[in-house]
């Protein structure tokens, strides 16, 4: 704190030197001029004392005959003197620090922890809709209500916390590991129907009246389970209509097409080996390049971004580099049993596919045949399968 | 003489009956030393001598010197003074 005021006041040091300079030191003190940092050596006193002092030695001098020679001058007003023809500079710099103290009331990372469920995607979308997002003025957030709503939205959050630090807003939630009972749904009254052409191998009703029976041929849209229940008189006349969320097993056996084809001739990426690095930079949304992009034909772009900041106080400004990776493209042929190979790598993935979606293949009659410019493979690949899908009864 | 003796003896008991601090009644010198590298020096009326190796500081009844290696004042002022350095020796003459 001394030093400050020290620094604010200004102070010059001096180097004494004459007959008694002790007695220098207590005039001084006898006249309130306060010193400090004295040093001796060889009967010369060095000593710091304030600008305003120093002009009121000129008795003290006279009156010890010593010889006082100023040394240096430090603080304040010899600082501005100094600094006076570089007005624009200072200016600068004040522009600088106000800009960067507004930049620092914004809102510039948001961060997220304990999510599992909740990703960040789903969070950030979240904040938007409560108008916190990059670019936020802090004070304007009300963290307690954000942290209510947050909870409120997302039952399967236990415990949300919401803090700022710096430019960031760190969001650490814990999630219930149990999955929450599903509500029950009301049922709606519906139909079911076919999703696709086949053949009804097994139907098993548990609500609605059947329209179809094993063996039956249906196409997609037909109705399978009606949920409109007539309800007879005794003389056969309609008394009333049911209305019944229809439910029902239906196995239903399927052929579906498939076609693939793989022309014999592709292209390859070959790179070069060349390469480019360009200086990226972005403030807030507007990008550019600190460089010229390279004037390769043909090349992969890869974009190393990072934001920049001292610990917590995050601005923003982001940077990094552009990385351009020079290709050609090769043209090159397969042979024929390679094609083949392929087109049966294909054809397995895709038989893979149905069965995780719990569809059994019965039996196919794909074939590879090749033609003029590659191979194919075609037929059909019959499936059995759970139909019916709900048709709400309007 | 003989009057000046009752006059200092006077005030001593008076000083001594009111519980007066001694620096106050008698302006003696007040020096406190921490460890020995630091001195602060009140109630001194001037310095008489101050090298590297010796400080002499002049008080209403005597005088006091430090003696030791790399001395200086760190401040002077009207009501205070910091000594520092390596304070070897503290002679009242």
């Amino acid at each position: 704190m001394l030093n400050i005021i020290r620094f604010l006041r200004g102070f010059v040091r001096i180097r004494v030197t004459g007959f008694a300079p002790e007695r220098f030191l207590n005039l001084c003190s006898v006249h309130d001029i306060e010193l400090w940092d004295i040093s001796v050596s060889e009967n010369r006193y060095e000593m710091n004392l304030y600008v305003s002092d120093y002009f009121k030695l000129k008795p003290i001098v006279h009156k010890t005959r010593t010889k006082v020679v100023l040394l240096s001058k430090s603080g304040l007003p010899f600082f501005a003197r100094r600094w006076k023809k570089r007005r624009i500079f200072l200016l600068g710099c004040l522009c600088c620090l106000l800009s960067l103290y507004l930049v620092s009331q914004f809102l510039w990372d948001i961060e997220l922890t304990g999510g599992n469920r909740l990703t960040k995607e789903m969070l950030l979308q979240f904040l938007q809709e409560e108008n916190v997002y990059y670019g936020t003025y802090m004070r304007q957030v009300d963290i307690d209500a954000v942290e209510k709503k947050l909870r409120d939205t997302y039952p399967f959050l236990t415990w949300v916390s919401l803090r700022i630090q710096g430019t960031r807003l760190y969001i650490s939630v814990k999630e219930n590991d149990q999955l929450l009972p599903q509500k029950e749904t009301e049922k709606q009254p519906c139909h079911l129907v076919a999703t696709m052409d086949g053949e009804v191998e097994s139907i098993v009703t548990r609500a609605g009246i059947p329209l179809v029976k094993a063996g039956d041929t249906v196409k997609k849209g037909d109705c399978l389970v009606q949920g409109e229940i007539p309800v007879y008189n005794d003389d056969e006349t309609l008394k009333e209509t049911m209305y019944v969320h229809a439910d029902a097993d239906i196995c239903i056996r399927a052929s579906l097409p498939y076609k693939r084809n793989l022309p014999f001739a592709y292209e390859k990426k070959v790179y070069t080996g060349e390469q480019k690095k360009v200086w990226y930079a972005r403030i807030y949304t507007k990008s550019f390049s600190l460089g010229m992009l390279p004037s390769y034909e043909k090349y992969d772009i890869v974009t190393d971004l990072n934001q920049a900041g001292i610990g917590d106080f995050y601005l923003p400004l982001y940077y990094g580099t552009i990385t351009c990776n020079a290709y050609t493209l090769e043209n090159l042929t397969y042979d024929e049993t390679t094609a083949k190979t392929l087109l049966q790598l294909q054809f397995e993935k895709f038989c893979q596919t149905l069965q995780q979606k719990g569809i059994q293949i019965v039996e196919n009659d794909v074939k590879i045949k090749k033609y003029q410019k590659g191979m194919k493979a075609e037929g059909s690949i019959w499936i059995r399968t759970m139909d019916g899908e709900e048709r709400k009864i309007e | 003489m003989k009057r000046s003796k009752l006059l200092a003896q006077t005030k001593e008991q008076i000083s001594d009956t009111l519980r007066l601090p001694k620096d106050l009644a008698k302006g003696e010198a007040l020096v406190s030393i921490t460890g020995q590298e630091e001195a602060f020096i009140e109630n001194y009326k001037g310095i008489l001598e101050c090298t590297d190796e010796s400080v002499v500081i002049a008080t209403g009844r005597c005088r006091i010197q430090f003696q030791g290696k790399r001395l200086h004042v760190e401040y002077y002022t009207n009501e205070e003074m910091k000594i520092e350095g390596m304070i070897q020796k503290i002679l009242f003459l």
